[in-house]
């Protein structure tokens, strides 16, 4: 008795060791979900549209209609049929893994299913384009129902005009994109064939209300991490001639510096009546703090691009 | 010393000299006759080889050939020779050994001599001075290659200086004095205070027995159960137990502390800030908020009823208030809320949020009772250690899941409960064993389908260890923790031990 107790003692202690639920945070994945648990692995459950199985998905929404990289917050709600215990959520083709939350309270106005909710963040660099959001409900035994399933657009960093999810919709003429690599204010300039600067003090070219020529937003202004580090002017129709890109380190933020890189992407129309924004360019560079100027200084000339 | 019979027969030249037998004859006769007489006493002879040049001496008239016995006589003087040269240069190396040892024994007793007398004069003032390393490598289920929002690592996998104590203390027949600064990498490099303390004490009359009675003023320890009085160089287990760890971040407070022992029994009263400082320094600032001490304490019995045979127990208390901070005035602002996540400035998206008065901060009593018990007796192996301790509290949960009743609308209940075991392997190593529970909250309801449940949050560890000592050095200790928890949730959503064992190996150097 006394061995088979030590022994009964040993076996425990090696199974517990051994035993427990791996990488609770998973902040590395595609997407995050608040108040759910991360499992490695394929999310469980018959393909979607299998009839009979139980539990089941009854109905889900999206609260969004692009989710964009970055974003916090987006909302995925349904229901759930009475034999749900909780419900699992990825997206199929991207992350290592799937999201477990528990399942609410009867729905009082659908009585015999259960509310769910999920609030959702998107990694920075969860790849673009339509992916399917899978969700599956799990029975009391942690068993698998059916499978449904929804396309999710997921936007681009880049002002595409979503083509990235629908190959019809026609991008700008070209995109000219600033990245950098710390949490130090960078400004993209442009300077039109006529002299004029565009860039963040005077942002765009405007002609009968429509957008010629624009800057979409400031990155990392004044020194307010955005988790982005990315300008992007934008030329929809822009006046022929030379345009003159430049960039400028406005603060450096504290930091050493930055690296950066222009690149710069131009529309291809495919016979197919699709279209598609090809890389066709790229310029790096570094700026150090010495550099930062507040915008007093002359600008770094990167390159031109001829219309 | 040079061989006799080799330096004969090793020339100064390269090429082997030529010699006759009448010339090796009475080369040899002298040189045993000059041997037998000095020997032991170091001889050398030099004989230079004759040159390769030079023509070996002629011999007009060859002698007479030599009988077999006077062969065998000169080979027999020979190996005498031999023998007695091999006895005489292995007794003039053994006495250079001697002497080398003799001069490193008497260079080291009159360091040590020194050093004794340095620590001697100090030692006459009534102050010693001490201290100790904790070097240290862990690893962690839960490390990971990231940051928590707010810059902290994820990371747990490290060398670190778990601890570096440099102690002074002061003691006389009346007065006690103690200091300690601690410095330390466990929460980045820092340096911070450990122990300052004063106190006066009525000396018992027997020798080396516990004062009557110690009054100290200070920082010192806190005067609750038995792992937190335990000497951080002294206590085996890396660190204390989970629940000790939660109620108390550290084992020392502010505060004034009365002792007593007269006999077998033992008395502790203390009242102190309320606010132990944490033991990883660099953690939060240990200023009390509120007015209210906390007043604790311990009574117990120590008995060696034989030579090989100690008992110790008590019971211990605590009460005193806890602190639920408020919150600064706000000013208006405006949010906006991308519901949509449209990256875009809808209708219904922009918030306006009115600014609040500041909110008042409260206090909440908190208080501790517990129970310990402690058996040490001596085998053939060496010392053999059982002890344990249970602890029951409400509110006293300080620094894993703070326990604030103001912000979750009643009191909060804990348990904390521990046995251990620790078993000498004769002088030089050490294992040990503990089992502990932490219930950070017995009142915990979990919501589940809609539904509120009971739920178990308890936290149990495993820790067996191993280590190796040597007494006045140091030691290194091997612990592994199995940690059995409820911090995940499996599939359904029920809550489910999340992989978070860890295991540290622990170098300590004391002086």
């Amino acid at each position: 008795m006394r061995t088979l107790g030590l022994s009964s003692l040993l076996v425990g202690a090696l199974l517990a060791a051994c035993g427990g639920t791996e990488d609770p945070l998973a902040i590395d994945e595609a997407i995050v979900v608040h108040q759910a648990d991360f499992k490695r692995g394929e999310l469980p459950g018959a393909a979607p549209g299998t009839a009979g199985l139980e539990p089941r998905v009854t109905s889900y929404t999206l609260g969004f209609g692009v989710l964009r990289p970055g974003s916090v917050n987006a909302q995925v709600s349904g229901r759930a049929s009475q034999a749900a215990y909780s419900v699992g959520l990825r997206f199929r083709d991207q992350g290592s893994g799937f999201w477990v939350r528990s399942v609410g309270a009867e729905d009082p106005l659908i009585p015999g299913e259960l509310q769910w909710q999920l609030s959702l963040d998107a990694a920075v660099d969860i790849a673009p384009g339509l992916h399917e959001l899978e969700v599956v409900a799990f029975d009391v035994d942690g068993k698998a129902g059916a499978k449904s399933s929804l396309p999710v657009c997921v936007a681009s960093e880049l002002p595409d005009n979503l083509n990235v999810c629908n190959p019809t919709a026609q991008p700008p003429l070209v995109v000219a994109s600033l990245s950098w690599n710390t949490d130090s204010d960078l400004d993209l300039s442009v300077v039109a064939p006529d002299g004029t600067t565009y860039g963040r003090s005077k942002r765009s070219l405007l002609q009968a209300g429509k957008a010629l020529v624009r800057l979409d937003g400031d990155g990392v202004s004044g020194c307010l991490a955005d988790g982005r580090r990315l300008e992007n002017i934008v030329f929809n129709e822009p006046p022929a001639g030379t345009w003159r890109l430049y960039a400028n380190i406005f603060d450096a933020c504290g930091k050493t510096g930055a690296n950066f890189t222009l690149t710069i992407f131009q529309r291809r129309a495919n016979p197919d009546g699709t279209f598609a924004l090809d890389e066709v360019r790229s310029v790096d560079g570094r700026f150090v703090r010495a550099q930062a100027n507040g915008g007093a200084a002359s600008p770094l000339y990167l390159t031109e691009i001829q219309f | 010393m040079r061989p006799l019979i080799a330096t004969y027969l090793r020339p100064k030249t390269m090429k082997r000299p030529t010699l006759n037998f009448v010339t090796l004859l009475s080369l040899l006769s002298s040189a045993s006759s000059q041997a037998i007489a000095q020997a032991p006493a170091e001889v050398e002879i030099e004989v230079e080889a004759t040159p390769p040049s030079a023509p070996a001496p002629e011999v007009a008239v060859a002698p007479p050939a030599p009988s077999r016995e006077e062969l065998d006589a000169l080979r027999a003087q020979l190996g005498t020779l031999e023998q007695r040269l091999a006895e005489s240069e292995a007794r003039q190396a053994e006495a250079l050994r001697s002497e080398q040892r003799a001069r490193v024994e008497a260079e080291s007793a009159r360091a040590t001599a020194e050093q004794r007398t340095l620590r001697e004069r100090v030692a006459k003032l009534g102050v010693t001075l001490s201290g100790y390393v904790q070097a240290q490598y862990g690893q962690s289920q839960l490390s990971q290659d990231q940051l928590l929002q707010g810059g902290a690592p994820l990371n747990q996998d490290r060398f670190a200086i778990r601890r570096g104590r440099l102690r002074l203390a002061g003691r006389w027949k009346y007065a006690r004095a103690d200091f300690e600064l601690d410095a330390s990498t466990t929460r980045g490099p820092t340096a911070s205070v450990r122990r300052a303390a004063v106190g006066v004490l009525l000396p018992n009359r027997e020798a080396n027995a516990l004062p009557y009675l110690t009054l100290q003023l200070g920082l010192t320890e806190i005067p609750v159960g038995l792992e937190l009085q335990q000497g951080q160089d002294e206590i085996l287990f890396l660190e204390r137990t989970t629940g000790s760890l939660a109620f108390f971040s550290g084992p020392i407070d502010t505060g004034v502390k009365l002792e007593g022992a007269y006999g077998p029994f033992r008395a502790q009263l203390a009242v102190m800030n309320g606010v132990p400082l944490d033991d990883r320094a660099g953690g939060p600032s240990g200023i009390d908020p509120t007015r209210a001490p906390d007043y604790l304490g311990r009574l117990g019995f120590e008995v060696l009823p034989l030579d090989f045979l100690r008992i110790a127990g008590g019971a211990s208390f605590l009460t005193g208030k806890g602190f639920h901070a408020g919150s600064d005035a706000t000013k208006p602002v405006l949010q906006w809320d991308d519901s949509n996540a449209d990256g875009v400035i809808n209708a219904g998206e922009l918030v306006a949020v009115a600014g609040r008065g500041a909110i008042p901060s409260e206090s909440f009593r908190h208080w501790a009772v517990g129970v310990d018990l402690d058996f040490d007796f001596r085998t053939k192996l060496g010392w053999t250690r059982l002890y344990g301790e249970l602890l029951l509290a409400t509110n006293l949960d300080r620094a894993l899941y703070v326990a604030d009743p103001i912000s979750q609308g009643g009191d909060v209940r804990q348990l904390n409960w521990y046995v251990a075991a620790i078993q000498d392997l004769t002088e030089w190593g050490f294992v040990g064993l503990r089992y502990d529970v932490y219930d950070p909250n017995s009142d915990l309801v979990d919501n589940r389908r809609g539904q509120s449940i009971p739920a178990d949050a308890s936290l149990r560890t495993i820790s067996p260890l191993v280590g190796a000592r040597w007494e006045g050095f140091g030691r290194l200790t091997f612990q592994y923790d199995v940690i059995d928890d409820k911090l995940a949730r499996d599939t359904r959503g029920v809550p489910t031990d999340v992989k978070n064992n860890q295991w540290t190996l622990r170098a300590q150097g004391q002086f």
